[in-house]
This record gives C-alpha cells, sequence and structure tokens, in this order.
C-alpha cells in the first residue's frame, strides 16, 4: 500500500519542485517506501504530463547523423526538447572577463537578475526577460566596456590594430570583426560590421576612436545572439522540430558546458577548420578544454551547487576554507587521479588548514596552508565528512536531521520524498512533552501518517547527527550535555554510523551512478528535467558504466556521440 | 525600413496606427505632455509582505467603522488613519477554488492564489500561474505610460537560498506566452531607469540635464538602436517556437528605446526630480544558529522605493505598481529592523525564536512602508484633490495567524487582513470593514480593479468585489 501510494502525477508535482527528474521518479519512488497522503497537483504544465514524449522505448532514430561510424548508435529522435538559454550572471560575467579582460562579477550580480536555483542557475525554464533585465544588461555592458578601455594596455591588446584617427574605419571594421566573431561565436557578415561602422560618426564628433569601440562592446554585451546561446541548427529531414548545430553552435555548447563561458580563440578557430564535425575532434577540444583550470573550477562547481554548498551558509572564512578543501577534492577525484566517482565518499584523506584541522579535531599541520591530512576519527571519510555538504539541512539553528535525511535521498539517490500531508507546520522544531532529548523529540513527532517518510529521512540524518553544521564531532545535542548522541543510522536497511559508513552505502547503491547522470544531464540541458529525458539521461548513463566510473571520461564520450550535436526545439505553449 | 516583426502596443499608440521604421522615436519627444489635458488617471498599486500578519490582537481595533483604534501593528497609519482602510476577516482557503493546497510547505504556495486567484498545484511552487492582478490593471489602464508597470522589492535577497520567490508580478506577453516581471532590487537602478530622459516642469536636475550624461545618453541611443535591430533580425532568423519565447526579450528592449528616445516632460505641478539615492546599502551577514542571515539595510531601501513610487504616479510615468516588500518565507535578519538584542531569522520569529511582539513589529515595519506611500500621496495636489484621491492601493501578507495564546501559527490562510488606500472608484477611505463570509483576498483584489475603471469581477477562481468597501 505504501508504495502504491504514490501517484505519478505526485511524484511529477515533486519533481518538478525539487527538480528532480524522471528517471529517479520512474525507476525509484516505488522503492522508496512512503506514502504521500497529499492531494493530486493539477496538470497545468506541460513537464508535469506523465509520458514518453518521443521517448517510446526501442525507437532507435535513423535521423541522420545519428550513427557515427565507430561509435554507440544514440537515438538521436529520442532527445528531450529544449529551451535557448540565457546566460546567468555568473556566465555572463566569465564570458565578459574572457573577452575583455576585465573582472565585472560584482556588477553582474547587483545589476542582472537573480538565477534561480535548479539547483543549477543555468535553467532556461527558470528564465524570464524583464525590463530589469534590459536595464541591467545596459548597466553591466556600460562598466564592462569602460573597464575594457581604461588603459593603454587593455585598449591595445582588445583593438588589436592602432588607429590613426577617430576616422580610421579599416581598423574599426577590423577590431568588428574579431571581436564580433569572439563575443557571437561565428564570424559576423560584411552587412553586419557595416552597420556598425556607422559608430565612427559619434567617434569623429568626440574625436575619439575609442568612443566607437566602446559602443561596439555595448552593442555586443547586449546582443541577443550573446546574451542568450542561440541554436538555430539546420533542419531534419525528419524531424521539424529536431534541427542539427552547426560547427559554431557546437562550439559554444561545448563552452559553456565545460567552461561556463564564451568559447576561446583556439575553440573557434578549430571549428573554423571544421574540427568538431568529428567525433574525435570534438572529444578532442573537450579534453582540451577539461584539462584547463577553468574546466576543473566549472566541475567544481557543478558539484557545488548539485550539492548544495556553491552559496556558503558560513561565515566567510570558515566558508572558503570549506569550499577549497571540497574543491580539492573533487578535483583530486575527477581530474588529478581520475578515480572512480564514487570514491568522493570513500577518501581517508580530506584537504585542510589550520582552521579546518582545529574544526575537525585533526592534528595540527605539518606545514602552513593546506595539506592533504589523513582523518583520524573512524567516523570519518570523503564528501560527507565535511562542513560544506554537513551545511545542508540547517534550521532552527541546528541541524534538522529530517532535512539532512532529505537532501541525502533526493540529491544523491534521486528517491525524492512526498511533501508533508495537509495541516503540518514543519518549521516549528519538533517539540515533546517535557523538553526531551532531540532523538526523542523527533521520534515523538513522527507518528501516525507521518512516520512512514520521516522514518526514512530522519533515521538518515540521525546518523549524520555526531556532526554539527560546520562538520564538528559533537557528543551531545546542541546545549544539551545531559543528551548525547548516537550518531546511529539507517539508509533503506542498512545500519550506519557517521559519514564514513553512509558513504559506503552511497557507493554500494545502484542508484548514486543514475542519480550523477541524472543532475549532469539537467546541468548539461540546462532545464528541469521531465519524461521526455529519460532517453537522453540513458545515453549519459551508459557512458558512467564499469567499473572504472570516470566523470571525465563520460563527459568526453557523450561529447563525441551524435546525441550531442543535435537540438529538439520544446514546442511553445502559452 | 525595417517592418517590425511584432506588433507594439506603444509602437502603433507612438505612431498613430501605423507601422514604422525607426525614425518614430523622434516623433515621442514630448510624450506625457498629454496626460494633463486629459482626464485624470487612475493609479493601482500593490504591496505585498512574505510574512504573516501576526495575530489577531496586536492588529485587529475594538471597534468597526470610521475613526477605529490602532493596536500595535497598525501604529504607523497613525497620520494617515482617516484615508486608510482595514478590511479584516479575510480568509484563504486550504482546499477548493484559490486556494494554497493545505500542505506541509507553506509559504510560496500562497503567492499564486493571492496574486492570480488560482489554486496552487504545486505545493510550494512560487510560480505565478497566470496573469496578475497588478498585470490585468495594465493591459487595461496603462495607456502609452513611459513605464506600463513598474516592480520593486525591498528585499534584496531571500539570504537563505535562492529560491524562486522574490516575482509577485506576471504577464502574457504579446505573443500570448506567461513571463513573470522580476522586480527592480537596487534603487539606484529604480531611479536611473525612472528618471533618465526626464525633464520635470520645474527643472531640476536630472541625468538628462547634465551635458555629458546627454552625450551618453545619445550614445546609448544608437547602441540600443542597433541592438534592437539585430534583435529584430535574430528572431526573424527562429522558429516560430523559439520567437514566441525570445519576443518578450525584444518588446523590452523596445520599451527601453521608446523611453530613451523620449524626453519625459511632465506635466503636473507636482511633478519634480528626485535627488539620485546614495549608493545601494552592502549586505553585511550575520551568524544564526549554524548558518548565515543577511540584512541589506532594507529599512533604507523601504522609503526610497515609496518616493519613487511616488513620482512616478504623480508624474504619471507609470499607474500600476507593485512593490513586493519582503520575500515569501522572509529569512531576513531582523535584529537591526526591529532593534532586537540578537541576530534573527525573521521567519522563526514567528515560530517561536521571539516573541509575538516581534511578529506584530515585523508586520507594523510593512504597514509602515505603506503608510508612508499613502503620506507621499495624500500631500501631492493633483485636480481639485490629491493624488490619493485618484489611487487604489493595498498591502497584502502571504498568511494569517492562528491565536493559540503564543506565537500563533503563522502558516495559516485564516484571520487575514488588507489595509486599502485611495479614493478611486469610491473606495471606503479610514474605515474598519470587518468583512462578511470570510471573503478571498483576492475579493479584495477584484475590488481595487472594479475602482480603478476594471469590468471585471472574477479573478482567476475568484469572483466578487467586497460590497462594503465602496462608499
Amino acid at each position: 500500500m505504501l508504495t502504491l501510494g504514490i501517484g505519478t502525477r505526485i511524484a511529477a508535482g515533486i519533481g518538478r519542485r525539487l527538480g528532480i527528474g524522471w528517471v529517479a521518479l520512474a525507476v525509484v519512488s516505488s522503492a522508496l517506501g512512503c506514502a504521500a497522503s497529499g492531494k493530486s497537483p493539477p496538470n497545468r504544465s506541460m513537464e508535469t504530463t506523465p509520458g514518453m514524449n518521443g521517448t517510446t522505448p526501442g525507437t532507435t532514430s535513423t535521423t541522420p547523423g545519428s550513427g557515427v561510424p565507430g561509435q554507440v548508435a544514440v537515438p538521436v529522435a529520442t532527445l528531450g526538447p529544449t529551451i535557448i538559454p540565457r546566460l546567468s550572471r555568473v556566465e555572463y560575467a566569465a564570458s565578459v572577463r574572457a573577452l575583455l579582460n576585465v573582472d565585472i562579477s560584482a556588477e553582474a550580480t547587483q545589476s542582472l537578475p537573480l538565477d534561480a536555483r535548479t539547483p543549477f542557475d543555468n535553467a532556461a525554464d527558470e528564465q524570464s526577460p524583464s525590463s530589469a533585465l534590459i536595464q541591467g544588461l545596459g548597466v553591466v555592458a556600460d562598466v564592462a566596456a569602460d573597464r575594457a578601455l581604461a588603459t593603454p594596455e587593455l585598449r591595445a591588446a582588445l583593438i588589436g590594430c592602432a588607429p590613426s584617427g577617430p576616422a580610421d574605419e579599416a581598423c574599426f571594421r577590423q577590431f568588428i570583426q574579431k571581436f564580433g566573431q569572439r563575443a557571437l561565436h561565428r564570424p559576423l557578415s560584411a552587412q553586419e560590421v557595416t552597420d556598425f561602422v556607422s559608430f565612427l560618426a559619434t567617434a569623429q564628433h568626440a574625436n575619439d576612436f575609442n568612443v566607437a569601440v566602446g559602443m561596439v562592446i555595448r552593442a555586443i554585451l547586449q546582443d541577443l545572439e550573446f546574451v542568450y546561446r542561440v541554436e538555430i541548427g539546420s533542419p531534419t529531414a525528419t524531424d521539424p522540430l529536431l534541427v542539427a548545430l552547426t560547427d559554431w553552435e557546437l562550439s559554444a555548447r561545448l563552452s559553456y558546458l565545460l567552461w561556463g563561458r564564451t568559447p576561446d580563440d583556439t575553440l573557434l578557430n578549430n571549428a573554423q577548420a571544421g574540427m568538431l564535425s568529428t567525433p574525435e575532434g570534438m572529444k578532442a577540444e573537450a579534453a582540451r578544454l577539461l584539462g584547463t583550470p577553468e574546466g576543473v573550477s566549472r566541475i567544481q562547481r557543478f558539484h557545488a551547487m548539485w550539492l548544495g554548498y556553491d552559496e556558503s551558509q558560513h561565515p566567510p572564512a570558515l566558508g572558503q576554507a570549506l569550499r577549497t578543501e571540497t574543491d580539492a577534492l573533487v578535483q583530486r577525484v575527477v581530474f588529478e587521479k581520475d578515480l572512480s566517482w564514487p570514491e568522493l565518499f570513500n577518501s581517508p584523506e580530506t584537504y585542510v588548514d589550520q582552521q579546518l584541522s582545529t574544526l575537525y579535531g585533526l592534528p595540527a599541520p605539518s606545514s602552513a596552508g593546506f595539506n592533504w591530512t589523513t582523518y583520524t576519527d573512524p567516523l570519518r571519510r570523503g564528501i560527507l565528512s565535511q562542513g560544506s555538504l554537513l551545511a545542508n539541512g540547517s534550521k532552527n539553528g541546528d541541524t534538522s536531521p529530517t532535512l539532512r535525511g532529505k537532501f541525502i535521498l533526493e540529491r544523491l539517490l534521486c528517491s525524492p520524498v512526498p511533501p508533508p500531508p495537509p495541516g503540518v507546520d514543519n518549521t516549528t522544531p519538533p517539540a515533546a512533552p517535557g523538553n526531551n532529548c532531540k532523538s526523542d523529540r523527533y521520534a515523538a513527532h513522527a507518528q501516525g501518517s507521518c512516520a512512514g517518510c520521516h522514518s526514512l529521512m530522519d533515521s538518515v540524518g540521525f546518523g549524520l547527527e555526531n556532526f554539527d553544521g560546520q562538520g564538528r564531532f559533537r557528543d551531545h545535542d546542541l546545549d544539551r550535555p545531559e543528551c548525547l548522541v548516537s550518531g546511529n543510522g539507517q539508509l533503506g536497511t542498512s545500519a550506519f554510523r557517521g559519514p564514513a559508513e553512509l558513504g559506503q552505502l552511497i557507493m554500494q547503491s545502484e542508484k548514486v551512478v543514475p542519480c550523477l547522470a541524472q543532475f549532469v544531464y539537467q546541468f548539461a540541458v540546462q532545464k528541469q528535467v521531465g519524461p521526455a529525458d529519460v532517453a537522453g539521461i540513458s545515453a549519459f548513463q551508459a557512458q558512467l558504466t564499469g567499473a572504472q566510473v570516470s566523470l571525465k571520461r563520460a563527459l568526453l564520450e557523450w561529447i563525441g556521440t551524435g546525441a550531442f550535436r543535435y537540438r529538439r526545439i520544446q514546442p511553445f505553449t502559452l | 525600413m525595417n517592418k517590425p516583426l511584432l506588433s507594439r502596443r506603444s509602437l502603433l499608440v507612438g505612431a498613430g496606427g501605423a507601422v514604422v521604421g525607426l525614425p518614430w522615436l523622434e516623433a515621442m519627444v514630448g510624450r506625457g505632455v498629454h496626460a494633463q489635458a486629459a482626464v485624470i488617471p487612475k493609479r493601482f498599486f500593490l504591496a505585498f509582505g512574505g510574512v504573516t500578519c501576526g495575530l489577531p490582537r496586536f492588529s485587529q481595533p475594538d471597534t468597526t467603522g470610521p475613526n477605529y483604534d490602532l493596536k500595535r501593528t497598525l501604529m504607523p497609519l497613525t497620520a494617515v488613519k482617516d484615508e486608510v482602510t482595514l478590511v479584516s476577516g479575510l480568509r484563504l482557503p486550504a482546499n477548493g477554488p484559490g486556494s494554497w493546497g493545505g500542505g506541509g510547505t507553506f509559504h510560496n504556495s500562497t503567492n499564486s492564489p493571492i496574486l492570480c486567484g488560482l489554486s496552487n498545484p504545486d505545493n510550494g511552487n512560487a510560480t505565478m500561474e497566470d496573469v496578475t492582478s497588478d498585470q490585468v490593471v495594465a493591459d487595461a489602464i496603462a495607456g502609452d505610460t513611459r513605464f506600463r508597470s513598474l516592480e520593486y522589492r525591498v528585499q534584496l535577497r531571500n539570504y537563505r537560498e535562492s529560491a524562486r520567490a522574490g516575482t509577485i508580478s506576471a504577464r502574457r506577453s504579446q505573443g500570448g506566452s506567461l513571463q513573470l516581471n522580476p522586480p527592480q532590487a537596487s534603487p539606484q537602478l529604480a531611479y536611473d531607469a525612472l528618471f533618465t530622459g526626464f525633464t520635470p516642469p520645474g527643472g531640476g536636475s536630472t541625468p538628462a540635464a547634465d551635458p555629458a550624461a546627454a552625450a551618453k545618453l545619445l550614445r546609448d541611443r544608437s547602441v540600443l538602436d542597433r541592438v534592437s535591430v539585430r534583435a529584430q533580425a535574430l528572431i526573424g532568423r527562429l522558429g516560430a517556437d523559439d520567437r514566441k519565447r525570445m519576443e518578450r526579450h525584444y518588446e523590452e528592449i523596445r520599451a527601453l528605446e521608446m523611453r530613451l528616445g523620449s524626453v519625459f516632460q511632465g506635466s503636473a505641478l507636482s511633478c519634480a526630480a528626485l535627488p539620485r539615492p546614495p549608493a545601494d546599502p552592502a549586505t553585511s551577514e550575520a551568524y544564526y544558529g549554524d548558518r548565515i542571515v543577511g540584512y541589506s539595510d532594507e529599512r533604507a531601501r523601504g522609503p526610497i522605493f515609496s518616493s519613487l513610487m511616488h513620482m512616478a504616479f504623480t508624474c504619471d510615468l507609470t499607474r500600476v505598481g507593485t512593490n513586493l516588500i519582503t520575500y515569501a518565507q522572509c529569512c531576513m535578519n531582523s535584529q537591526p529592523l526591529l532593534n532586537l538584542d540578537e541576530v534573527a531569522d525573521l521567519h522563526e520569529l514567528s515560530h517561536g525564536a521571539g516573541t509575538p511582539e516581534n511578529t506584530a513589529d515585523c508586520a507594523a515595519w510593512h504597514v509602515q512602508q505603506f503608510a508612508d506611500l499613502v503620506t507621499l500621496l495624500k500631500n501631492t495636489p493633483e485636480g481639485g484633490g490629491t493624488v490619493l484621491d485618484n489611487c487604489a492601493m493595498v498591502l497584502l501578507f502571504e498568511a494569517g495567524s492562528e491565536d493559540d495564546g503564543n506565537v500563533g501559527n503563522p502558516h495559516t490562510g485564516e484571520n487575514m487582513w488588507a489595509l486599502v488606500a485611495g479614493g478611486a472608484g469610491g473606495l471606503k477611505r479610514g474605515h474598519h470593514i470587518a468583512a462578511a463570509n470570510q471573503p478571498h483576498p483576492c475579493n479584495v483584489l477584484i475590488s481595487l480593479m472594479q475602482a480603478v475603471g476594471l469590468q471585471t469581477n472574477t479573478h482567476g477562481e475568484i469572483s466578487g468585489r467586497v460590497a462594503e468597501m465602496f462608499v
């Protein structure tokens, strides 16, 4: 009765709200074993309509380009639909930095509308143009242009030729062509260049060539093709909504996925040279991008948004140290040692400085700064021991075993938990007569119809209770020395105590790698995934198989498949 | 000539119905002058607090009718009590039409029911499910004002997580797609948008009056002209589905282009330039329990937005405004706001982290901002009366409260109330109306929509006005 109690539409609603996709909902919702007693939400959104829109199993398309020789045939026709995404604040600032060598991230944060987190900040289905956006783009373009022209060195590097005067059209055209191509990731047509040349009149009036340069920068940085990652492609014969991307569009898709910013000159040159038209060329470019500090940083940020520590809940110095620690572990597992990805949960060492050593009760570091240090507490191992992740689920000034459990289930195992039933106040700390210890209070709270879901969530969270919201060990409840914490928890039917043992259970779970695939896919297609994306996610997941689950290799292989070269346009509905 | 791809209300109005290319910009100079000759416009204003309105005993007067007594939360109305009507006895149902759903995830669930009149289909989802009342009104009365509507937000960030809340206005673009209107949360940017290209009748310093700024304005126009033409060309290359999504961006570019391309000369005597606000207050973070809560001097931001909205109405720069004072489930550090001894998350104050009086004072801070704007509009002559005479204004909260003898349950649609001000359409002023039959908050909005001249008697799933609100 419990498993069947979750209606498909409820699961859809939950998934939509939580940004949790359909693969998990379809596959594991029954495994969760707790009932939702809420109503079925009406179906107003097309995303919530169950069905296999274009994803009928077994329908492997023969769309041109889907079967590249030597590659796994990817059913391109089963790709889920996407929307043209706008650059997030972070992507906008990173692209401006790449183009102009100036930092406008503070202004982007202040002037551009907030990016919703799904948990990623790049979801096109959460974006909405507005007058505030248009005004903000004008502001950041202004700031960027002024800074880019602030010094002779910056100007010389940017313009690329020495203007003879404010009317030097040849130099101006050269700049427009070069800057336009770098910003819009395609060559500008002769007419487009000519249209910009009219700015020279203003430069002559002001007797300053740079005025016209500044105007081009302003115009390009507000241009739809810069502000959005536009994919028009060319139609395929079989399906009007399925388009094959141009090599220029592929260069941007690749660069925004792996760098979070506009392509560099090398990538554009290689696109121009036709090197992106083969799987090998795509993979080689992807490997180059991932091999740079920007590529590493991008994968680190993917993990940070996914696992809830991109926006730190800690005081700045501590938050920075904790971010450094977790980033280092991601870099080590995914890049430096290229370990099997689940080893994130198994690392016996962590990267700490004096502050974090004290926090975790580790021996003082042998040298200043950060060092890899072996955990001394057997309860600790891997990423779940770190204060960055342990901050998730804080509530009422303390950890919430319920929210921590929910976080583990939903983000790492893609097992959504239904919302509480009607009439439940879930914001007041669980209280019980006599103000008992925390475990008693939670136990008293999770009675009756609440027990099904709460036992699943709370039992996971209580297994982490020996660690506070910063990752510090504790043996008793907050401000309650008489309330000793056992730290005993349970995931499904398996008992555990502490992050090390929980990490082992997660590593052994069949759900964690599919869940990784789902979130990577969601990050890559820049929208919340739905039933139409099942096949696309499966195609990516297929690259994450084997004893050695290499995220890096999976990304490269996936980028080399035909699926990466197409886009299905999401039909517009009112 | 470039034929505009998309029909544009404002373009058609400005060009007298003829579809023209870019030279229309110059024809727009002098827009706004018509306002003085025409009938005095009506204005619609909606403020929203993402907090509970507090225990009834701190807000509900002992008496009904005029000259009602002010309790703790309503004390900021002291000087404008004769202007502001309290409509009490409202109820947002947990189930049925216009309901919040009754689930455990309360906060964002009330946005769509209150603002769109539609029951919340997806527990906890902050997304507007349809057009909000302010935008229904804008469709009807915006005319060719410089801003079809203005959306402001006092609270800079949610401070807890970048949830999807933070927007309370949604409209349909020309093509019919439903799109949010994220508010402007920067006082300086809000000011710049309002006063760029603006020459008040009494003179004064505006960005356009400064020679350097005037030169910049000229360049900005040229740049935006190019952006606009290129956007139009790109949209023409998109497939129909992508095109419909992108059209709103293009519409907004054209709206800004129109504003930059015209010099607005407000005609009303009271229309004047304001000084540019100081740099936006910075965010300070404080430790609360084991996490950070933030504050960006929202107490200073609030009055700036009230002043800007006041002048926008006075000058007929817009006729429709919203102000999201606080996010749904406001997680702001309320220590500086309420002069508390300790750091406190405003949301958790209402759940027992503070006293019932703290929560009442938090609601009072929202009331203060509403009172500020009412006061400004009341003191501004227009025609034979004041601007306030021609307004329909409301302040709503996300939740009511049930008195349990302690802090109360702030996650409920019971005991909700609204503050209403303005004399548009015969709205009753300065009364406490204990509404009969527990109207939905949307019934209040429908009343205001009728007050500014709309014929509608329905918003979303809710029908009917609150009859007692009218003289």
